[in-house]
């Protein structure tokens, strides 16, 4: 009998398990706690995150959902370079065409995706679009006093590392299905979609309906699908805003590599957006050498929490995980040599 | 592999239902004002935009009807998505305060946070040419210039403009908003600079928005009021005094008048701009 009761019990996936586990961890937290300045605090940071990147990620699905009703996949590939390294190279760059931030960009990389456009190129648009782009270029010339060369000498860095990372995981992934996920790879499981609406949605309405109405119910789709990493990355990062003293970080300029892990490090962990990170990667100035700082602006854009939980709607964990460490040992070598090459006082 | 659902309830009424949730917070909270207590103003154009795409959803929700049937994941996600807005309306009227001065507060010199952003922006370092004796019997204290009929009023600034520009507004006597934080908070904090703890002074402090709260900046200045003892974290307060920068360059305001504000400023924050908005020329 007992092993017939066990058997009835439904199997839940793992990834519906961690999110059942976090929701029901944070509504525990936010009932039970809620008087606690702390928590109140928490709150604050962690709905200001949301209720920025809200608006774009909603932008973004919807661009997404107009892409893939109004653009066809052939139309796409006939206007896009033959060759892919000349298509990464141009998808680097995207960002100074359609500035996105990085919230934007997930949903409308997977449409690109299911549309046929190749890997690497989808990868350099993923990390290029919210760091090469003239708004990020602006703000960091604010927040470095009008500094021109910080400015140029981040969105190169940015555009290089971006290009560099698209072909090096399109060398080390030839076979497409090995990267991403079955969910993303759209055109192979569904000719026309890939949503993740159901089988029986197409079957009986895709090709029947307006199709501005059919655009918002894939934008709809793919922002459900997206937007619960959203909010996970997000409430991460408040709590390590609201936990970790930033003071805390000045024992750790002893030398400038341990300085340019930690800046990485919270590059990663406060989830800030690519327009305004130069403001904050400034405010440490008087406690971080410039090269730590510059560490944390290229870092954050390309990969911070949300981002790396978005990307599991695109790509596979294995996969997620060596974009991270390329990205990452890309960004330190770079610094690195900043540091060690380029004479100090250039930079300001 | 899914729990079964409850018959008859689909997938998509269950997030049509979520997004009218978001929507009508989110216009609530346009409406009101409040999301100045999270965003900078201008953002208010990107809510906006994010209620019409929101409506569009709910409207091509609403007209579907060949969705599946919901399943376990369908809730957990549900669930996620609603969380934060149990947190915006947790959060309410409650802007960012002493704890989160104390936590973003970045080196040793508490409140140099602000002399950060002042270097950051390019205003040289004023060098006063006498350092202000911040209990000193020479200059008479701000409360009794205020009742003098020929003094001149003061002028009204933010921590902002002081910080960007000290130099302008040294010596002079002004009159400046700002939430408040005793020293016995601020000493709680193990780096905090025992010069800068002075007794019958408190912190008064705004916090400097680019975007959003997550990238907020504290700018502090040092208040010496001989009512200090009165005050109490995270309430508002209207300081008047003379602004000088003390020898470890942080600002401070001596010989203090303080009045309580029953009415926060709105909106709570001050924020960075390109060319930020100067304050009042200083006579």
């Amino acid at each position: 009998m007992g092993l017939i009761a066990i058997r009835s019990i439904p199997t839940i996936k793992r990834g519906t398990l961690f999110e059942l586990l976090f929701l029901a961890g944070s509504l525990f937290m936010l009932f039970i706690a809620g008087s606690n300045p702390v928590v109140t605090s928490f709150a604050t940071v962690f709905s200001g995150i949301v209720l920025e990147a809200l608006p774009f990620m909603l932008l973004g699905s919807l661009a997404g959902g107009l892409i893939e009703v109004y653009v066809s996949r052939e139309r796409l590939l006939s206007r896009l370079p033959a060759k892919t390294w000349r298509l990464v190279l141009v998808a680097a760059a995207l960002g100074f065409v359609c500035p996105v931030c990085e919230c934007a960009v997930v949903p409308v990389a997977k449409r690109l995706l299911g549309k046929g456009m190749p890997v690497p190129a989808v990868i350099a648009f993923l990390l290029g679009a919210p760091l090469v782009n003239p708004i990020v270029g602006i703000s960091t010339a604010v927040a470095f006093s009008f500094n021109v060369p910080v400015a140029l000498l981040r969105l190169v860095s940015g555009y290089l590392i971006a290009v560099a990372a698209g072909l090096i995981m399109g060398r080390l992934y030839p076979d497409k299905s090995s990267l991403i996920v079955d969910k993303a790879d759209t055109h192979l499981h569904n000719p026309s979609c890939g949503c993740e609406l159901g089988d029986g949605y197409h079957l009986k309405s895709h090709h029947s309906r307006h199709g501005l109405m059919n655009a918002f119910r894939h934008a709809s789709a793919d922002f459900i699908a997206v937007a619960q990493f959203l909010v996970i990355g997000a409430f991460i990062a408040a709590l390590f805003q609201t936990v970790i003293p930033r003071q805390s970080l000045a024992h750790f300029t002893t030398s400038p590599v341990s300085a340019i892990l930690v800046m990485m490090a919270l590059a990663v962990a406060l989830n800030i957006c690519s327009e305004a990170d130069a403001f904050v990667a400034a405010s440490f100035r008087f406690v971080m050498p410039f090269s730590a700082q510059f560490a944390f602006m290229l870092l954050g854009p390309m990969l911070d929490i949300k981002l790396v939980l978005m990307y599991t709607g695109l790509f596979r964990k294995r996969a997620i995980a060596m974009l991270s460490i390329c990205v990452a040992a890309m960004v330190f070598l770079a610094v690195c040599s900043l540091h060690y090459l380029v004479p100090k006082g250039i930079w300001g | 592999m899914g729990m079964r659902p409850p018959p008859g309830i689909k997938r998509q009424s269950v997030f049509t239902f979520i997004y009218i949730a978001w929507w009508i917070t989110l216009l609530s909270f346009v409406l009101s004002g409040a999301y100045r207590s999270f965003i900078r103003p201008s953002f208010v154009v990107f809510l906006w935009g994010a209620l019409v795409i929101l409506l569009a959803f709910i409207v091509s929700g609403v007209l579907e009807t060949t969705d599946r049937r919901l399943r376990v994941e369908d809730i957990a996600r549900g669930g996620i998505l609603l969380l934060p807005l149990m947190a915006l309306w947790m959060a309410y009227g409650k802007p960012l305060g002493s704890y989160a001065y104390m936590k973003k507060t970045i080196t040793a010199q508490n409140p140099s946070a602000a002399m950060t952003l002042k270097r950051r922006l390019n205003t040289p370092a004023s060098k006063p040419s006498a350092q202000p004796e911040l209990r000193g019997k020479s200059e008479p204290p701000a409360q009794h210039e205020l009742r003098r009929n020929n003094m001149p009023a003061p002028l009204k600034v933010t921590i902002l403009d002081l910080l960007n520009r000290p130099q302008e507004y040294q010596g002079k006597l002004i009159a400046v908003e700002g939430m408040a934080m005793r020293q016995e908070t601020f000493s709680k904090d193990a780096n905090s600079n025992p010069e800068a703890e002075l007794p019958g002074s408190f912190i008064l402090f705004r916090f400097l928005i680019v975007c959003c709260v997550a990238d907020s900046q504290p700018l502090g200045l040092i208040v010496d009021s001989t009512k200090a003892e009165s005050v109490a974290d995270n309430d508002w307060y209207r300081v008047t005094g003379r602004f000088a920068l003390n020898k470890e360059k942080m600002g401070v305001i001596s010989h203090a008048a303080i009045s309580k504000l029953e009415t926060p400023p709105d909106p709570p924050y001050l924020y960075e701009s390109v060319g930020f908005q100067p304050g009042p020329s200083p006579k």
